[in-house]
């Protein structure tokens, strides 16, 4: 307890502070303001995302004091702060795993914005200035993962500068500046922290700023139901009177939904953290490791498969006219519908683009996990044939086995699961491809695979059949007449592909 | 009076400093960066095999499609300095490539040197003995009628397809090194005996002969000879297990 003079003093001050700014004011009227009683646990994830973007500042600023930002300097330090600052490596989980938690619950509050037509009339600007923040939480993301400095950082600078390259007569310009030079370096990584701990988190706190002065002039929204419309020339009045009626202070009743929200927020951050601990760094950045399969943080998956799935003749168009036009479509939101219902019962066509854009966005990230399209570079040399289908083979099939996988069909093709997912699984491909198709597919290629009909000699075909027609998934018949031909012995006594079983070996 | 419900100062201390010294506890702790096992060791030579040989080796030196390397006699047979030719440069007339030179990812003569130490230390027993008949084709000439005559006493028990090992394509795509090398260590992990025997005969009985390196000579010999053997039209392979 302070003691009474103290005390005189303390309230002396905070009057004297009052007198010139008038703060308390502002504090009573944004901790006391009276909101909807209908704004219950659906309007957390608000004061959860500000929670999130608060611990990322306080964390963010210690690092601060260790991180050296030079590219000769950024790796080490980060090692650094893992191995020798005492729990420096908490506090990197902890940032790191705030920004995903920050991330994930604005997405959340975006959604539920939507889903609910809280932008529509009269808190457009109160959207604008979400949709503001949207953005820039992901780039505080992005250029979050800039700083780790590892492989995936500069892979994905490489990315991002070459899709600003792309941008016509400006592109070597905008390259040149997102990159401070020709090329990525130190002056990068420089720009990227001025980014991260300065631009981005000054303007972030400016347009949250704007945001909460909006919510608090135009008030939080009451829950949706079917049949209350909203009409710009009768809402203003029907929400102040049911609100002056009914509401209640935001601060005990609203505040401690957020409270108690936040509160399990953090202790789960802090559990996720201690857990599973910092992200990276990874592998060191060099560009001379040709075999590096970076991939972005969860977050940006699915924009990494989206990326790799376009229609190559699009990909300009799309990667510089696709992000602008959906996001001014986000911010022309509640311009475009601006009244009516906000119920998602009575909104059928805003809860289906709402479902195609969450399955879209899943099903993308999903793919960016798995990428099928990428090549395992090194699976020729590193991903084994498995012993089952090695044991019991002829001397030319084990050869034709040698060819399979030096002429890296293993990057692309899978046998019993492992290996590139590029092509089609050749577990069985004996049952698919008779021997002529066999040799014609791999002469004359087909689909996306290459023609190796000039890299492989006859006797090399003959051998690399010889071994693919060895694949008949283990006790597979023949899927198409003339496939397995020659091997009606083994459909007549099928065998499951198990050494044990198959150790008859020539 | 109400009552209180703040911690007492010193519960605060203890839990900070719990706190504090568990830290280093916890499971999401990174492991220390530590400097990657140099190749000599077993650690460092298994993570190179790992990603370098494991696809034709076969995941553990063993029933990959190229010849097993976990084989002591082999080891213990082939000089250091073949070893490092043939890991640097490759191996002519076979799909071994050579890992050193100039490349991007070329690999120092040290550091073969090395992985050669480390795979000796770890798949050469101590008491492992070399092979009595030389490794090296050393002749170029062999008794194709003693070699077709051991054939058919120790091999032709499980080589009895007459498209398998006397195969023309195979024999095109194999040198006859790579023959000798197999007649002289067998492929243990597929059943198949070296030089030193035992063998099979056709009627099934087990034969303690031991291969001299005159009887290699012709076995080579004797299947070189079918190398240039007309090549007969495909449709007649997959047939094996």
């Amino acid at each position: 307890m302070l003691p009474t003079g103290l005390k005189r003093v303390a309230l002396h001050g905070v009057q004297w502070l009052d007198d010139r700014t008038g703060v308390m004011w502002v504090l009573r009227h944004s901790m006391f303001h009276r909101v909807p009683i209908s704004a219950k646990w659906w309007y957390v994830f608000g004061s959860a995302t500000m929670m999130f973007f608060t611990v990322q500042v306080v964390s963010g600023i210690v690092l601060a004091m260790f991180y050296a930002p030079s590219a000769a300097q950024a790796y080490d330090s980060l090692v650094y702060i893992n191995e020798q600052v005492p729990c420096g490596w908490m506090l990197r989980a902890i940032h790191g795993w705030s920004s995903n938690a920050m991330c994930y619950m604005m997405l959340l509050h975006l959604s539920q914005v939507f889903l609910h037509g809280t932008y529509k009339y009269p808190r457009e600007l109160t959207w604008l200035f979400g949709v503001g923040l949207c953005i820039l939480t992901l780039g505080l993301a992005f250029t979050g993962q800039i700083m780790r400095w590892d492989a995936d950082a500069y892979w994905g600078l490489g990315i991002g500068a070459a899709i600003v390259d792309r941008m016509p007569m400006v592109g070597n310009q905008m390259r040149a500046i997102m990159l401070g030079g020709t090329e990525i370096s130190g002056a990068t990584l420089s720009r990227f922290f001025a980014l991260h701990v300065f631009i981005l988190p000054g303007t972030t706190v400016a347009l949250i700023g704007l945001h909460l002065y909006s919510v608090l002039r135009k008030g939080i929204s009451e829950m949706p139901k079917a049949g209350e419309v909203v009409d710009p020339a009768t809402y203003t009045k029907g929400y102040e009177a049911r609100v002056h009626k009914t509401g209640v202070p935001f601060y005990p009743d609203a505040a401690r939904r957020d409270m108690v929200f936040c509160g399990a927020a953090l202790i789960a951050l802090v559990g996720v953290a201690a857990w599973f601990g910092p992200m990276g760094p990874g592998g060191l950045p060099d560009p001379t490791i040709i075999e590096a399969s970076p991939r972005p943080d969860g977050l940006f998956l699915w924009i990494f498969a989206a990326l790799a799935l376009l229609p190559p003749g699009s990909e300009t168009f799309l990667l510089l006219v696709g992000p602008p036009v959906g996001i001014a479509l986000l911010a022309a939101l509640p311009f475009i519908s601006p009244r009516g219902e906000r119920a998602p019962s009575r909104r059928p066509l805003s809860v289906l683009i709402f479902c195609t854009i969450v399955t879209g966005i899943g099903v993308l990230t999903w793919l960016g996990v798995a990428s099928p399209w990428s090549p395992v570079m090194n699976a020729w040399t590193s991903t084994p044939i498995a012993p089952a289908f090695v044991v019991g083979r002829t001397p030319l099939e084990l050869q034709g086995a040698l060819e399979f996988q030096f002429a890296q069909c293993r990057n692309c093709h899978a046998i019993g699961g492992t290996g590139g997912m590029r092509g089609p699984d050749l577990t069985d491909v004996a049952t698919r491809l008779s021997w002529d198709q066999l040799v014609r597919q791999i002469q004359q290629g087909g689909g996306n695979m290459p023609a190796y009909g000039k890299t492989l000699s006859s006797v090399e075909t003959q051998a690399l059949a010889a071994f693919l027609s060895t694949l008949d998934g283990g006790s597979l018949r023949a899927a198409i007449p003339g496939a397995m031909e020659s091997q009606q012995q083994i459909d007549a006594a099928p065998t499951p592909v198990d050494s044990s079983t198959t150790s008859d070996a020539r | 009076m109400m009552r209180k419900h703040s911690l007492p100062k010193s519960l605060s201390v203890v839990c900070l400093l719990v706190l504090g010294a568990g830290c280093e506890q916890l499971p999401g702790k990174p492991a220390p960066r530590v400097p990657a096992p140099t190749l000599d060791t077993a650690a460092g030579f298994t993570a190179f095999y790992a990603d370098r040989c494991a696809g034709c080796h076969g995941v553990d030196g063993t029933h990959g499609p190229a010849r097993p390397l976990r084989d002591g006699a082999y080891l213990a047979s082939i000089p250091e300095v073949s070893l490092l030719a043939i890991l640097r440069d490759g191996e002519s007339g076979t799909r071994m490539p050579g890992f050193g030179g100039a490349a991007i990812t070329g690999v120092s003569d040290d550091a073969l040197r090395a992985f050669i130490a480390g795979m000796k230390t770890a798949w050469m027993p101590k008491t492992a003995e070399p092979s009595a008949v030389p490794w090296l084709q050393a002749s170029i000439t062999g008794d194709v009628a003693l070699g077709e005559k051991l054939f058919a006493d120790h091999c032709a028990s499980c080589h009895t397809n007459t498209s398998n090992i006397q195969d023309p394509f195979y024999l095109r795509l194999v040198s006859d090194q790579h023959l000798r090398t197999s007649i002289v260590f067998g492929r243990s992990d597929l059943g198949m005996p070296g030089a030193a025997g035992p063998f099979q005969a056709s009627d099934g009985a087990k034969v303690n002969a031991v291969l001299s390196a005159n009887d290699v000579d012709a076995l080579v010999a004797f299947l070189a000879k079918h190398r240039t053997l007309p090549l007969v039209a495909a449709k007649t392979k997959g047939t094996s297990r």
